[in-house]
């Protein structure tokens, strides 16, 4: 029966709530349910009588779908399939319906006690995440916030998934329907932690453990920059309006402090592949700050000693060229005159004229 | 001294006494001229008319011709070997020559043929030696030639890759190096004021690695000046340029590429890959290096016997070809681009077995360059890097196309055409120029290359030093290919020079960057900036002597183009999804090389293949194919307009369309020079070292000039034999004493004749003694007695279709009587060359000089 039903089209889709026990439905009645819900919805189908229901249960997620095929009532339940499907194709005014659940049906399927309880920890783990990665995103520290939120996510997640009390659990919650809300999330949690690159912040960082050793550099660079920010602090000019125009106060004074923090930044981590993102922002927003906002920082362009060495040597092409071209018609010319004199002396020895 | 470069070949300098070169080389010649010269040859007996040919030639030649001429030779030998009739007429060509003035500016256009360049033999030669080696073929032999023919086709495969790699490696590190290095120093220098220094230590760099590759190019192999591309594309023609596939050129070729990708000018290593490849497959597949002595024949003559058959231009060819696919495929990491591009620009013959041996060529280089890519790059095992040249991957989301695409495609590829035609014209120009004045001394040629690289290298730091296109270094770091660190320069904390990171980098990075970089990665005034200074290096460096290649140069000119079009489009629609800049990027280059080089089809796959997306495909051959058609409104590809530059005769692929009604006689040269099928040998070294021909009519009786048609014929045609045969034959001396005696020598075995090719020897080096002279050489085992003729009356496509498709070097004009009136060269066929002037096709008749 099942079988029928796998190579087949569905017609009519029901979603049923099971009763109690899920394992031990009674399919008989489940059948003679349906067969009365179609009617019930099915007055207008011309055909005789809906004969044969054939229906899939998928394990206990509590959704059913049912196959119903109008046709002969001498027909046994057990059709060939390929038969099947020859004929539905021939009867096309089958038509599709979406049935409501009856109110007698139970809709939603009782997950266990345990399950739910698994459930609802992971959601709860996983949403305190993302709020706290959200949240401290700016200015970023979400690296040094996060990280124990992202161990409980891990945890949770793998208590659902090596869950022994109930091996149905696992099944139901992980893989019972087409948007896997679980693995999903589980994922999106991970790979939120990859691209902020938080892993470089710690010395081999064991998530599942929850062994989160922040790293010395990161240490020494939050140092420096806490400096570095505290001495902005300190010399912010009380009325901030105006910072747009450059800082007189913090530019000489804390030259000290921004110096040893890029320095720091540039010795330690420009050369590797990643870098954590509380690092790489709070690099970037202090870089930025000091030489936009605060124009501290600007090369000066050495106009009188470049232009005068450029404009010497972009000048070259244009003797060169014109070089050459004098050079070689003089030459041409001179070779010419040569030419005709050598014409005019072997002219003479034979006595030819031209 | 002044070294006349383009006059180097030993056999101009060599009296032209008889034959088929000499009456068609008159220069302003019609059609109706060949009355007038008929009616001087049919005046004078046989031997007379070998000096009407010469009075012909000297009376119609230009006024400098006639002082080369002179120049070269001792007058007095001339005068002693000329009658009397000679000075008439020569007075009588100088009045003829102050009446033309014309003619006499005409000597540095592309308004004649070069007679330097020598045909390929790829008709095979028949003859009776051939037959018996034929004969005594199994089919079990046969086997094995094609399994040893595939076996080469591998291993050119093989080491065309490997060559490209090792190429590849030294390009990429030293060039790494270099502009750390360069990097480094402004950095460090712009906050101690030693700019000045930086900026001189560059030039420094750059100029020296130029001076040496352009030294080498010129003095050691001037072969391996430019792309190759032209003179591959010429040699699978049937074209043979010398030294154009020797060792030589192949190192010159390599060091000199590795300097100037270094060196940092608008050149490109791909095209002289192709050059490489071609150069290692004829190496590989002859078993041969003269350079060295090596010969795979003389060495190991036992094992290698089987090299005799692929001693000919015929299979050399298409070796040849295999290589150049190869070269592309390890270039582009595009094994069908390869192959395409092998049919496109350069194949002129070919065949559907032929093009699956080239694309396993093609394809097994692609899989060494892989495997060797990844293994250095620690993926050992991992067949994961795609060529050299990888233009990287791009992401589904940005595939999006839209309709509106059609209408930026149209638009990018009127723009490629109108940019290309003017890169073209441009070019043209400057090797005009350069024919006229620079080529003439050595030493100017190196100084411009200097100089070319001074100005480049100025250009790159005034860039980097005035313009500041700074730009928030987080998007940097957004795009997949940063692997170079940003540069900083005059920009923020923070912030990076885009431009400067452009220049800091080898153009295939450039190209990758431009590609990927997302929106608003590159100020439109910026680009446009560097559109304009590219495509003035570019035009600039294409032509001089180094080797150095378009491709990538172009490639990188026609992305920024389209990258600036996609800036300039985002700012119109800020909004619009369907405007992504890299897009324009990929199709803006696609325009332009199109539009330069006019290529194709090999141009789109190649550009499919190094993106690895089919889903431009579209998009890529519409852009191209309009900006093709909008190119050739203009003129013609640059690869062709090159060719016509050196003067080389190329056959194209179809007959000029004005050249319909011409016939046979029309087209080929008259005074034949024939030999006897039993020939005294006095009179063959006579008519070798008098002429410089290649080919040689064998017939049997006296010509006469009683034919009702008026042709003067030469005796009935008995077969054909080239000068290299007689070469090897007088050298041999292959000679008998005696007609009337029984003896004949045996037969020389057909080993002799290939141990010698490609470089036979010379007339010169052979030496006979006077009682030797009237010895006798029975031709009739040698020559080819089923060669291709055609009758007087044929028509110009005709002959035109014969030499075309099946590679032909001669074809002897025979009338009804089978006696052979004329012969038709490449030449011949190629001095009729179609113009246009103001749309109206004209037949234009070159001279051949």
């Amino acid at each position: 029966m099942l079988n029928v039903w796998l190579y087949t089209q569905l017609r009519f889709h029901l979603i049923l709530e099971p009763s109690k026990h899920i394992d031990s439905i009674n399919y008989a009645d489940i059948i003679s349910q349906c067969i009365n819900t179609i009617r019930f919805y099915n007055k207008q189908l011309t055909m005789k009588l809906v004969n044969i229901v054939l229906f899939t249960f998928i394990t206990g997620s509590g959704f059913g779908e049912i196959l119903v095929i109008p046709f002969n009532e001498h027909h046994n339940l057990t059709i060939d399939s390929n038969q099947l499907v020859t004929r539905q194709k021939k009867q096309a005014h089958t038509s599709k319906l979406h049935l409501v659940p009856d109110a007698t049906v139970p809709y939603f399927s009782e997950l266990s006690e345990h399950c739910k309880g698994l459930l609802s920890n992971f959601s709860a783990t996983v949403s305190t995440y993302l709020k706290c990665m959200t949240f401290y995103s700016k200015p970023a520290k979400l690296c040094q916030t996060c990280q124990y939120k992202l161990t409980a996510v891990e945890r949770a997640y793998n208590n659902i998934r090596d869950d022994n009390m109930e091996p149905i659990c696992p099944k139901l919650l992980l893989t019972s329907d087409s948007l896997h809300m679980i693995e999903r999330e589980y994922e999106h949690a991970q790979e939120v932690w990859q691209i902020a690159d938080c892993d470089y912040c710690y010395d081999n960082p064991n998530v599942e453990i929850g062994k989160w050793r922040v790293s010395n550099k990161t240490k020494e660079f939050f140092d420096l920059f806490n400096r570095t920010i505290d001495c902005f602090a300190a010399f912010l000019p009380i009325n901030r309006t105006n910072s747009t125009d450059g800082n007189p106060g913090i530019c000489p004074n804390c030259t000290q402090e921004y110096s040893a923090l890029d320095k720091m930044f540039l010795s330690s981590f420009q050369s590797e592949d990643k870098i954590c993102i509380d690092i790489f922002e709070a690099m970037n927003y202090t870089r930025i700050v000091w030489s936009r906002q605060y124009k501290c920082y600007a090369r000066v362009r050495n106009l009188a000693e470049m232009i005068p060495i450029i404009t010497l040597i972009l000048v070259i092409p244009f003797l060169f060229y014109p070089g050459v071209k004098i050079t070689m018609d003089i030459y041409d010319y001179r070779q010419k005159r040569k030419e005709q004199e050598f014409d005019k002396s072997v002219s003479n020895d034979y006595g030819i004229k031209y | 001294m002044v070294d006349f470069l383009d006059d180097d070949c030993d056999d101009d300098s060599r009296p032209l006494l008889c034959g088929n070169n000499l009456t068609h080389i008159n220069t302003n010649t019609n059609v109706h001229n060949y009355r007038e010269r008929k009616h001087i040859s049919t005046k004078m007996n046989q031997q007379g008319t070998d000096f009407s040919g010469t009075l012909n030639y000297l009376g119609q030649m230009s006024y400098r011709a006639v002082n080369d001429f002179k120049s070269y030779m001792n007058p007095r030998d001339y005068y002693s070997t000329v009658s009397e009739e000679f000075s008439e007429s020569r007075e009588s060509s100088f009045t003829m020559v102050e009446e033309n003035p014309r003619m006499m500016e005409a000597v540095n256009g592309s308004d004649f043929l070069s007679s330097k360049y020598e045909s390929l033999d790829y008709d095979v030669m028949e003859n009776e030696l051939y037959y018996e080696r034929e004969r005594t073929h199994g089919s079990l032999q046969h086997l094995y030639v094609s399994l040893v023919r595939w076996l080469l086709m591998l291993s050119i495969g093989c080491t065309v890759g490997l060559f490209a790699v090792g190429l590849d490696l030294a390009m990429t590190h030293m060039a790494e190096g270099k502009y750390e290095l360069i990097k480094n120093t402004i950095t460090r220098c712009l906050d101690y004021g030693c700019t000045c220094w930086a900026f001189l230590m560059w030039i420094t760099i750059d100029c020296s690695l130029i001076l040496f590759a352009a030294t080498l190019a010129v003095y050691a192999g001037p072969a391996a000046c430019g792309s190759g591309v032209p003179e591959i594309k010429c040699y699978l023609n049937g074209v043979k340029i010398p030294e154009v596939v020797r060792l030589k050129t192949l190192i010159v070729k390599s060091i000199g590429v590795i300097c100037v990708v270094v060196g940092g000018l608008a050149g490109g290593r791909e095209g002289p890959m192709i050059h490489i490849g071609s150069i290692i497959a004829a190496g590989i597949s002859q078993g041969r290096a003269n350079s060295v002595r090596f010969d795979i024949l003389k060495c190991f003559p036992k094992i290698a016997k089987v090299f005799e058959n692929f001693r000919n231009d015929k299979e050399k060819r298409d070796f040849v070809s295999a290589g150049a696919a190869a070269g592309v495929s390890a270039a582009f990491g595009a094994p069908i681009g390869g192959v395409l591009f092998s049919l496109e620009e350069g194949a002129s013959f070919w065949n559907q077995a032929l093009t699956w041996r080239i694309f396993f060529a093609s394809m097994s280089s692609a899989f060494v360059v892989t495997v060797i890519l990844s293994a250095v790059n620690d993926h050992l095992g991992a067949i994961t890097y795609q060529g050299l040249v990888n233009f990287g991957q791009f992401p589904y989301e940005n595939c999006h196309i839209d309709t509106w695409d059609i209408f930026t495609v149209i638009i990018l590829g009127i723009m490629g055409g109108l940019l290309g035609a003017l890169f073209n014209s441009l070019s043209f120009r400057l090797t005009l120029f350069r024919r006229k004045y620079l080529n003439r001394i050595r030493a100017c040629r190196i100084i411009e290359a200097v100089v070319v690289s001074l100005i480049s290298t100025t250009i790159s730091f005034s860039a980097v030093y005035f313009f500041s296109d700074c730009h928030s270094l987080r998007t940097y770091e957004e795009s997949k290919y940063a692997e170079h660190h940003p540069v900083q320069l005059f920009c923020a904390d923070g912030e990076y020079n885009a431009l400067a990171t452009l220049i800091f980098t080898t153009p295939e990075e450039s190209i990758k960057k431009l590609f990927h970089n997302p929106k608003l990665a590159y100020s439109c005034l910026h680009l446009v900036f560097f559109f304009v200074v590219y495509f003035m290096l570019t035009c600039w460096v294409f032509g001089l002597c180094v080797p150095a290649g378009l491709f990538v140069p172009a490639l990188l000119t026609g992305a920024t183009m389209g990258r600036s079009f996609g800036e300039g489009l985002h700012a119109l629609f800020p909004n619009s999804e369907w405007v992504v800049p890299g897009k324009y990027a990929v199709i803006g280059s696609a325009a332009f090389l199109g539009g330069v080089s006019h290529m194709t089809l090999s141009l789109t796959v190649i550009l499919i293949e190094t993106t690895g997306n089919t889903s431009y495909g579209l998009l890529i051959m519409v852009t191209v194919m309009i900006a093709k058609w909008i190119g050739s409104l203009f003129q013609e590809g640059i690869y062709e307009a090159s060719i016509k530059l050196k003067s080389i005769p190329l056959l194209s692929w179809e007959h000029p369309e004005t050249a319909t009604n011409l016939q046979a006689k029309d087209v080929m040269a008259s005074p034949v020079c024939t030999f006897q099928p039993v020939e005294q040998v006095g009179k063959i070294i006579a008519v070798l070292s008098h002429t410089n021909h290649n080919g040689f009519p064998v017939v049997e009786g006296q010509g006469n000039n009683n034919t009702h048609d008026d042709h003067f014929t030469y005796g009935q045609y008995r077969g054909f034999i080239n000068r290299s045969q007689l070469i090897i034959l007088l050298k041999h001396k292959v000679f008998f004493k005696d007609l009337r005696a029984p003896y004949r020598p045996p037969y020389l075995p057909l080993y002799y004749f290939k141990t010698e090719y490609p470089r036979f020897p010379s007339i010169d080096s052979i030496h006979t003694t006077v009682e030797e002279d009237s010895h006798f050489i029975d031709l009739h085992p040698y020559m080819n007695r089923g060669t291709y003729t055609v009758t007087i009356n044929a028509s110009y496509p005709r002959i035109f279709c014969l030499f075309r498709a099946l590679g032909l070097r001669h074809i002897v004009i025979v009338n009804e009587n089978n006696e052979v009136v004329g012969i038709v060269t490449r030449k011949d066929l190629g001095r009729f060359r179609e113009t246009k002037r103001c749309g109206k096709p004209k037949l234009e008749h070159l001279d051949i000089r």
